[in-house]
């Protein structure tokens, strides 16, 4: 369980994130979803450990920090073969060059294998960056618009491995998102960010069927969502 | 033509005071900049890489020192290494040693201002992408070195191409003693003086020369770098 309470984060006076209290259960999937600079991404920085918060706390497992998993908006990929991108990621096990072809299989970049990192686009670096991801359990992954680059099948097939990932590895999984539908596809539960502010959350159905706030009412104007 | 014909016999002849001009330049510049980017590069880093009370401050001076006028460290280094200064006992004034001293004063705030520039702009993408997968702190540095590298050699080639082309700091400490501390510009300064200019010119077209197949070798170095 990881519980956020009274998390607040500021640039230059003003507020980008201003959270009473939230508890992410363990192995749950959550989609953050709001418009630009609404805090998303703040808040996943913030729970990785890559942003300082001005107040708050963070309350979750020992030992939960040092094993996480996290995929910024733009991932880095090292100016090194595609391969030892992946290899370089295995931080708690031995370097498995045979699980690193596994993972690029699994996104589909297995004849980048010795492509050299500097040299793919946009989509091919998320793939890589995720299946990054992939090689090591991490019990709590925090993904930043993972698939914002990738292709329909791209992104439909990193769908189905994170879904596949996060049951094999009872991983528990917040991501943000533009997209409603993979919101839907993926999560079990739906958090509208507004101003830095958490907004409404609950399930898909709810949110987006039957959204209680005004703030949820004015987002999801524009979208059609079945 | 006469200059043509100077810098020919300059560049192909067998003059011994020549080459022994040109090595210690060579002598001065290389070991300058090597010490320089060995202090500067290391320094630049940190100071990229962290967040710290003052290092706003620390950067302002970084970059007032980078554009340290030559004369002035030379005047530094000779008050303190001659005979009534806090290191005159060492008696390195008009020496190599003296000029290198006073070019590494001169080079380093530039290895470190521009590498602590560039790892600023460079790293706190580098950091979140290795924080994100886990990445032990030695490897987050080494990594960043690596792809910064191309950088760092630009660092480099800036730091020899101060060195080489110095003239005033060279001249106070070094004294442009024949057969001891004359270098190439130093030289030229002399040259001029005389009213031989087409020595004077023959000679800067000479440093040149070495300038442009130092910085081949050194490019041919840096393309290697980035091959895979």
């Amino acid at each position: 369980m990881i519980k956020i309470s009274q998390l607040r984060k500021s640039y230059n006076g003003r507020c980008v994130l201003n959270i009473e209290d939230f508890v992410f259960e363990p192995g749950g999937k959550y989609a953050l979803i709001g418009a630009n600079g609404s805090g998303k991404s703040t808040l996943l920085k913030i729970l990785a450990g890559t942003l300082a918060a001005d107040s708050g706390s963070i309350d979750c497992p020992s030992g939960l920090r040092e094993r996480l998993g996290y995929m910024p908006q733009k991932p880095y990929i090292y100016d090194f073969s595609v391969l030892k991108n992946i290899l370089i990621a295995f931080t708690h096990s031995q370097s498995d060059s045979a699980a690193a072809l596994r993972a690029l299989r699994r996104v589909g970049m297995e004849d980048f294998a010795a492509a050299r990192g500097s040299r793919l686009s946009g989509g091919e670096s998320q793939r890589v960056a995720f299946a990054r991801m992939l090689v090591e359990p991490h019990p709590l992954l925090l993904l930043d618009e993972p698939t914002s680059a990738m292709d329909l099948n791209a992104s439909d097939q990193v769908e189905q491995e994170l879904l596949d990932y996060c049951s094999e590895q009872t991983t528990t999984l917040i991501f943000a998102t533009h997209s409603l539908a993979q919101a839907q596809r993926v999560a079990d539960t739906l958090l509208l960010m507004d101003h830095g502010l958490l907004a409404e959350y609950g399930s898909a159905a709810e949110l987006i069927h039957h959204p209680q706030t005004q703030e949820a009412r004015d987002f999801l104007r524009n979208w059609k969502v079945d | 033509m006469e200059v043509l014909q100077e810098t020919i016999n300059l560049l192909f002849g067998s003059n011994p005071e020549l080459r022994q001009i040109i090595g210690v330049t060579l002598q001065m510049s290389v070991t300058s900049t090597l010490i320089s980017v060995g202090i500067g590069i290391p320094l630049g880093t940190l100071i990229g890489m962290y967040q710290f009370r003052g290092k706003g401050v620390l950067m302002r001076i970084i970059n007032t020192l980078m554009g340290l006028p030559p004369v002035v460290a030379g005047l530094l280094v000779f008050f303190l290494l001659s005979r009534s200064g806090p290191l005159g006992e060492y008696k390195l004034l008009y020496s190599v040693t003296a000029m290198v001293i006073a070019q590494v004063l001169l080079i380093t705030p530039i290895a470190t201002g521009l590498t602590a520039s560039m790892i600023s702009q460079r790293y706190p993408l580098l950091r979140e992408t290795a924080l994100g997968i886990g990445l032990p702190r030695r490897k987050q540095l080494l990594y960043t070195l690596y792809e910064c590298r191309s950088s760092l050699f630009s660092v480099l080639f800036t730091g020899f191409g101060r060195a080489i082309s110095e003239v005033g700091a060279a001249q106070i400490v070094g004294g442009n003693v024949q057969y001891k501390t004359r270098t190439m510009t130093t030289a030229i300064v002399l040259e001029t003086n005389k009213g031989n200019f087409d020595m004077a010119i023959a000679l800067g077209i000479v440093l040149l020369v070495i300038a442009f197949v130092i910085m081949c070798l050194g490019q041919y170095l840096k393309d290697k770098s980035e091959r895979p």
